[in-house]
């Protein structure tokens, strides 16, 4: 019998991580309305961008990252490039170092995050320094890399159970 | 496979020296991105509006239930706000009848906003970036350069319009300079957001005395705001650096006015710094 899913055409669940992504960036810049909380807000589809980096780079490669960041800049209005060098950097870092991540349980994968997404809110806190001229304040930035981490496991387990149905590689 | 490795990783660094092109390019040609940004936020309106939907809901019961939660601290000081308000109920109805005297002797042409739209906001601005995206645009009749203000005081100006959306540069934004004015000793200053939640006040008049508790104003010199429009209080004084907090919680108005004064003044793109005091 023909399972409801494989109907659905390979090249959908393929582009699902990617889709997936786009949802988590036009969802970092959707307001909260509440007081000293968007200023600070978690770094989602970094989360995304590690994870499919991490488990299945095909799904996720640099043409897609640097399409997804430009996408981010210009949806949150901000300087066009920032979120690029970001996603890409990161990725390279994910790209060398794969194995001391890949397969490992959510703590060790949690930990590599951590890493990555300090080195993502350096990068953004230092370009956006150089570019304005002017140090941004480094409380939010900590903040920040806090909340990404706070919303880090609750994203892996949803983005989980989007790879487990995702069609094997090859 | 080697050769598959080698191809992946030079598209990366293709791919990141395109990156940092484009950073150079947006800082030198601001107005190339400017059109992009603006096609951006048009594009995405319906899904940010969509998003926005249950952050307001759950927005508004966070906000309702720490209301609850002090609701007797704050009915207390309701009352004893709307005694000093009755007292000053008599005191502003003297003062608009002599205005309104004095106008008539002076003749005076009054500086009041020709229209104003109202916008939700949808969208907020990125990491380094205090902005937000309001679903109002050209085809309401928004500006680039009209006044934001939410309650009764400043929020930022109209830094870039499309169709159906705007983006406010708020004044906390690291880019934000306003000429003000201190109220009470009609000292000069100029507000200067640093990306927290009270901008500082820079190059104050010689021999201001700044003080916690003076009120702020814009002092429309540049021309890009009215004068005497309220942005708030100074909270501190340190080292000679004043900070004010302003009138109105930026970031947890979900409506936002647009007013129109006629106004034009130097308005730079929205992310090149304006540095000039």
């Amino acid at each position: 019998m023909r399972n409801g899913f494989a109907i659905l055409d390979l090249g959908m669940w393929n582009a699902l991580p990617f889709l997936l992504t786009c949802g988590l960036v036009l969802l970092e810049n959707a307001p909260l309305y509440l007081h000293q909380i968007s200023a600070v807000a978690p770094m989602l589809a970094l989360i995304s961008v590690y994870y499919w980096a991490v488990y299945r780079p095909d799904l996720m490669p640099a043409p897609l990252l640097f399409l997804l960041g430009l996408g981010q800049d210009l949806v949150s209005g901000g300087v066009a490039g920032i979120h690029p060098v970001t996603f890409l950097v990161c990725y390279a870092i994910i790209d060398w170092r794969r194995k001391m991540f890949h397969g490992k349980s959510l703590v060790v994968l949690w930990g590599g995050f951590s890493l990555v997404a300090a080195l993502a809110v350096f990068l953004q806190w230092l370009l956006a320094g150089v570019i304005h001229r002017v140090a941004p304040p480094v409380m939010p930035a900590v903040f920040i890399w806090l909340m990404s981490l706070a919303a880090f496991p609750l994203l892996a387990v949803l983005l989980l159970t989007v790879h487990r149905r995702l069609p094997t590689r090859g | 496979m080697a050769l598959r490795l080698w191809l992946r990783r030079f598209a990366l660094l293709v791919l990141l020296a395109a990156s940092v092109g484009i950073i150079v390019l947006g800082r030198t040609q601001p107005w190339l991105f400017d059109r992009a940004r603006v096609l951006a936020a048009d594009f995405t309106l319906p899904i940010m509006d969509m998003l926005s939907r249950p952050a307001a809901a759950i927005g508004d019961w966070v906000n309702e239930t720490r209301a609850i939660m002090d609701i007797r601290a704050e009915n207390r000081r309701l009352r004893e706000e709307n005694a000093q308000l009755l007292q000053w109920r008599v005191v502003a109805r003297q003062a608009e009848l002599e205005n309104r005297q004095l106008r008539e002797l002076l003749d005076y042409q009054g500086r009041d906003a020709a229209s104003s739209v109202t916008g939700r906001v949808i969208g907020v601005g990125g990491r380094f970036i205090r902005s937000v995206l309001l679903d109002v645009g050209t085809d309401r009749g928004v500006r680039k350069g009209q006044t934001a203000m939410a309650g009764d005081g400043l929020v930022g100006r109209v830094a870039m319009v499309g169709r159906r959306s705007s983006r406010v540069l708020l004044i906390t934004d690291l880019n934000s300079r306003i000429p003000v004015l201190v109220e009470e000793t009609n000292a000069r200053a100029i507000l200067a957001g640093d990306n927290g939640y009270q901008p500082r006040l820079l190059y104050p008049t010689a021999g201001a005395d700044l003080q916690p508790g003076q009120h702020v104003v814009t002092s429309g010199h540049g021309g890009t705001f009215p004068p005497g429009l309220p942005i708030g209080m100074i909270a501190s004084v340190q080292d000679g650096l004043a900070r004010v907090q302003p009138f109105v919680a930026i970031d947890r108005q979900e409506y936002i006015r647009l007013l129109n004064f006629g106004l034009d003044g130097v308005l730079e793109p929205l992310e090149t710094p304006d540095r000039t005091p």
